[in-house]
């Protein structure tokens, strides 16, 4: 790939104003809560895209393409059986709790809730998840333009996460929440003609679905039997372990994503948010799935004259990660070829603004403001939120080198944050739905979903991982594995918390207002609203939607 | 914080695809490298999204 003036263009053009929106809104910034939190007035557009964005990383984009190109249509799964239903579920249900006890985090509304040990817990495996993301995310963007643009290595992290640190800094979270809509836009427009292009090359649909073995244009049908789809997965783990714990743990508790519907104007945006971003995400597919399945079906060899195929891993199998990047290298000629390098890159830095901004929240509102300098006045926290985005970056940066020194190192942060992330669901379900769950069912479901997610790993073995402690059970894929280590870990979390809550002491009612579903009174105004207005008409209005898309590629 | 002017960047985003869009439209006709049409078919579309970003809300204000 060899970039001309006019996509070093392009490139220089983005880098400029992302900046430029940091130094705009850096005037506006006075008070933690205004750098932290954007003082909850950001309007609705802006939450729902940023909401959407915040989960479109890097990893979100090549990886979908891969999996598109790996396992065929299956991969919409990861949208219309996992993300819609989620989202809809966090719209109606949860946000009236997350926005409505004013907790300013994640963390801080288990405090609300629970007790400090299991506040703690989350904060501090939150904030160390979020640098290890981040710090990923560089490394894979180094890497990336190393290898397709033969850029250094070293000058490629200390440039991107330069830019990433200056607007973060300058405009805290409403910076990164307003490039997050500009990296929004720039990745949907900039791959949507390689899209046209690349289905028009493939001979359409409707020659994809002849050239390709069903499995690969089928959603549901080959589900029955693992031995009968490439993902080696039956619809009940898919089910359970995609569709219920991975998707609404993720969706429904990280907080790097639900942190942009905290920070609406009011309640009914932020209960709009997750459900207006779910519009979008309902043809996302096109954009990030469906390019992988031109990318193998460009491979038949009835194609072959269209030069295209995706490149060799070094163990001489396809490196499926570099699918996307060798579609726009193989269809965009100079100037289009600038604009998709530009939206690899604003993904890449999208994904590691998302965590940083969500580190400095956690760090300053639930580790430093809660165990180090309780009290201090407002300047102090504003300060430390500057200081902890500036300290993010750097040991981003770390973590990055750490990862390019160790090898499986990302497979392994990858495998922790899943046994870490797999059971919490369960934890905030007991809890906004189930008033008599206690702070210690609470904490102790969290640490035995933990470890019996640990256990689960070590002893299911699938593409030669796992099976640590013995591997009695082989699976189909890797993926298949790890919906089968979620679904258990929830299902401890869940029975542990619900056992010892039975044998301990809850909180009592007065103290549960706004905090639990039963003990909160429903708010009289959302009925006023027309019904487009309101987020449960919207809501199973999609879903109504996302169960027609599934029907039409069952 | 005053919200009302802080939030009101979608002129600055519709700048950006603005200038992308000549970039690639610019590109077309004088990088032989960028000569094909495809850079301006997509930078056309681009400019109009800019136009959109910048000048729809006011349209749309107008309109109600």
């Amino acid at each position: 790939m060899q970039l001309h003036v006019t996509d070093y263009l392009i490139i220089a053009a983005y880098f400029a104003f992302v900046i430029a929106v940091g130094f705009l809104i850096k005037k506006k910034i006075h008070t933690s809560n205004d750098f932290l939190n954007s003082s909850r007035s950001i309007p609705l557009w802006i939450t729902s895209l940023a909401f959407i964005s915040a989960n479109l990383g890097a990893q979100e984009v090549l990886g979908m393409v891969a999996s598109g190109a790996k396992y065929g249509i299956m991969t919409v799964h990861f949208y219309w059986v996992g993300a819609i239903f989620a989202m809809v579920f966090l719209g109606i249900f949860m946000m009236p709790f997350y926005y409505g006890s004013k907790a300013r985090s994640v963390p801080e509304y288990l405090f609300l809730r629970f007790d400090e040990k299991t506040r703690a817990l989350n904060a501090v495996t939150f904030a160390v998840m979020t640098v290890f993301s981040s710090g990923i995310s560089l490394y894979a963007l180094a890497k990336l333009l190393e290898v397709i643009l033969h850029w250094d290595f070293n000058l490629s992290i200390l440039i991107a996460a330069g830019i990433v640190m200056a607007y973060t800094f300058l405009g805290g979270l409403t910076s990164a929440v307003y490039n997050e809509v500009l990296q929004f836009f720039l990745i949907v427009l900039g791959l949507s003609p390689l899209v046209i292009v690349a289905l028009q090359d493939a001979g359409g649909w409707d020659n994809i679905k002849t050239q390709l073995a069903p499995q690969f244009t089928h959603a549901w049908k080959y589900l029955g039997d693992t031995a009968d789809n490439p993902m080696g997965i039956h619809y009940s783990s898919l089910l359970f372990g995609l569709g219920f714990v991975m998707s609404f743990g993720y969706w429904c508790t990280d907080f790097l994503v639900v942190q942009r519907a905290m920070i609406a104007r009011n309640l009914n945006s932020a209960r709009q948010t997750p459900i207006m971003a779910a519009i979008p995400k309902l043809f996302m597919p096109l954009i990030v799935v469906l390019p992988g399945v031109i990318a193998i079906t460009l491979m038949h060899p009835s194609l072959a004259a269209k030069g295209y195929s995706i490149p060799q891993a070094a163990d001489g199998g396809r490196d499926y990660t570099m699918t996307l990047p060798s579609l726009i290298a193989h269809y965009y000629p100079n100037g289009l070829l600038g604009v998709g390098i530009t939206a690899l890159i604003a993904s890449f830095m999208s994904g590691m603004a998302g965590n940083v901004t969500a580190f400095n929240s956690v760090f300053t509102y639930d580790i430093y403001q809660a165990y180090i300098a309780k009290g201090k006045p407002d300047r102090h926290y504003l300060f430390i939120g500057k200081f902890i985005t500036v300290a993010g970056v750097l040991f981003s940066i770390g973590t990055a080198y750490i990862a390019k020194s160790f090898n499986n190192i990302n497979d392994f942060l990858q495998l922790v944050f899943s046994f870490v992330n797999g059971p919490l669901f369960a934890t905030f379900l007991l809890g906004m739905f189930w008033k008599r769950t206690t702070s210690h069912g609470a904490f102790s479901g969290l640490l035995g979903g933990t470890i019996a997610a640990a256990i689960t790993h070590g002893l299911t073995i699938a593409e030669g991982k796992g099976g640590w402690i013995s591997p009695a059970f082989t699976i189909g894929s890797g993926m298949a594995q790890a919906f089968i280590v979620a679904g258990v870990s929830w299902i401890a979390n869940f029975v542990i918390t619900i056992i010892v809550s039975l044998f301990t002491t809850p909180k009592p009612d007065e103290a549960l207002k706004g905090l639990v579903y039963s003990l909160t009174p429903k708010a009289a105004t959302e009925e006023k609203l027309v019904w487009w207005k309101r987020p449960a008409p919207i809501g199973w209005l999609l879903i109504g939607l996302t169960l027609l898309l599934n029907w039409i590629f069952f | 914080m005053s919200s009302n002017k802080l939030t009101n960047l979608s002129p600055i985003i519709g700048i950006f695809f603005l200038i992308t869009g000549a970039i690639l439209i610019a590109g077309y006709f004088t990088d032989p490298a960028s000569a094909k049409p495809i850079n301006l078919y997509a930078g056309s579309g681009f400019a109009l999204f800019g136009l959109l970003m910048c000048f729809g809300g006011k349209l749309l204000k107008r309109g109600a």
